[in-house]
């Protein structure tokens, strides 16, 4: 990301550049929580998350297969077919912002 | 609980959500005849329309529309420990004779039965809301003659009212339970008994109580939620059950 991006809507940014040590660029990276403005979160995995997490045979086995199985982002991604067709998020766009003086 | 805790909010006043059945009661009252509720969440959002039931506090639809999204700090010193929330919502595995609330250990905190999540913002919105609405289902368990851990004041901590603590807030002025709503004596800070739920006797919720609750001479009956109330919680706010039982 240009450094010309990020001064020209200074009000919106949270972290500056002298705070971070990286960034990863990881799509549906928060998946199945949401990312305003990206992707909505995924709540019937919630709902199912309440009976994997109560069992630690079923928490072992959704470990195996969707954290330590998967080699990225993109393999757990094909993984769930149709998710992003179904949470992605409808554009509300709010008018741009004048910085002049 | 929920209709309940709606019906005591009036129109116009900031008040401080959290999720699960607060929400509920907030989103219901801004759906019936609250409107102009506004809605703050720790999470930042001030003035949140929520299109939907959030459902967590980190949910978008509490940005969009809202007045701000400011930071968590901001919500708590600019906004709470300024005393401009006018309602706080407290829950927690105990609530004892006065108010107090454990939200942090059960049993000896050095050698805990069940450890708790902890304060989050609790402590904080009992010490500075101006008022302060408890939701907790009766169960002498939950409700003992005094808390295991005092994580949130009530009206009088370890003998200390609150006036002697400092505490800018009127406290927990009444505890909405599932069969029974208890307030606070106006003097003691003792929480009574002051209006039962349909077929509910003072027996049945003394039942749920580790202490001797009194009961004030003249019961008020707590109308049921009528049938906009209930169409609303189970058709438009929580259509797939996630906080309603019934």
């Amino acid at each position: 990301m240009d450094t010309a991006v990020i001064r020209a809507d200074p009000n919106r940014t949270l972290i500056p550049g002298l705070a971070v040590s990286a960034v990863v660029v990881e799509p549906w990276g928060a998946h199945p929580s949401y990312a305003q403005g990206f992707y909505d979160r995924d709540n019937d995995f919630y709902v199912r998350w309440e009976g994997i997490s109560r069992d630690p045979a079923r928490l072992q086995a959704y470990l195996e297969e969707f954290v330590y199985g998967l080699p990225d982002r993109a393999a757990y991604l094909a993984r769930h077919p149709g998710l992003t067709g179904r949470l992605r998020a409808r554009d509300q766009v709010c008018a741009g912002v004048n910085y002049g003086f | 609980m929920a209709a309940v805790a709606a019906r005591e909010l009036r129109d116009g006043e900031v008040v401080f959500v959290g999720i699960g059945l607060p929400n509920l009661a907030c989103n219901l009252a801004r759906a019936t005849h609250a409107p102009n509720l506004v809605l703050i969440y720790e999470s930042g959002a001030v003035g949140a329309v929520p299109e939907r039931l959030p459902v967590s506090i980190g949910d978008p639809a509490l940005v969009t529309g809202s007045l701000m999204v400011c930071g968590m700090a901001d919500v708590f010193q600019c906004f709470l420990q300024n005393g401009r929330i006018e309602v706080g919502f407290l829950g927690g595995a105990q609530v004892d004779r006065w108010g107090n609330i454990n939200t942090t250990v059960i049993g000896d905190y050095a050698h805990p039965k069940v450890r708790l999540p902890g304060s989050g913002g609790a402590t904080e919105i009992a010490a500075h809301a101006r008022r302060t609405l408890v939701m907790a289902k009766l169960d002498p368990r939950a409700f003992p003659e005094q808390v295991d851990f005092l994580t949130s004041p009530g009206h009088r901590c370890h003998g200390r009212s609150r006036e002697e603590l400092g505490l800018p807030g009127a406290g927990p002025v009444k505890v909405i339970t599932d069969k029974a709503v208890l307030e606070a004596d106006p003097h003691s800070g003792e929480l009574m008994l002051t209006a039962v739920y349909p077929g509910v006797t003072p027996d049945e919720v003394r039942a749920g109580v580790g202490w001797p609750l009194v009961a004030r001479t003249t019961l008020l009956g707590v109308a049921p939620p009528g049938a906009n109330e209930l169409r609303l919680l189970r058709e438009v706010l929580d259509p797939q059950r996630l906080f309603l039982k019934g």
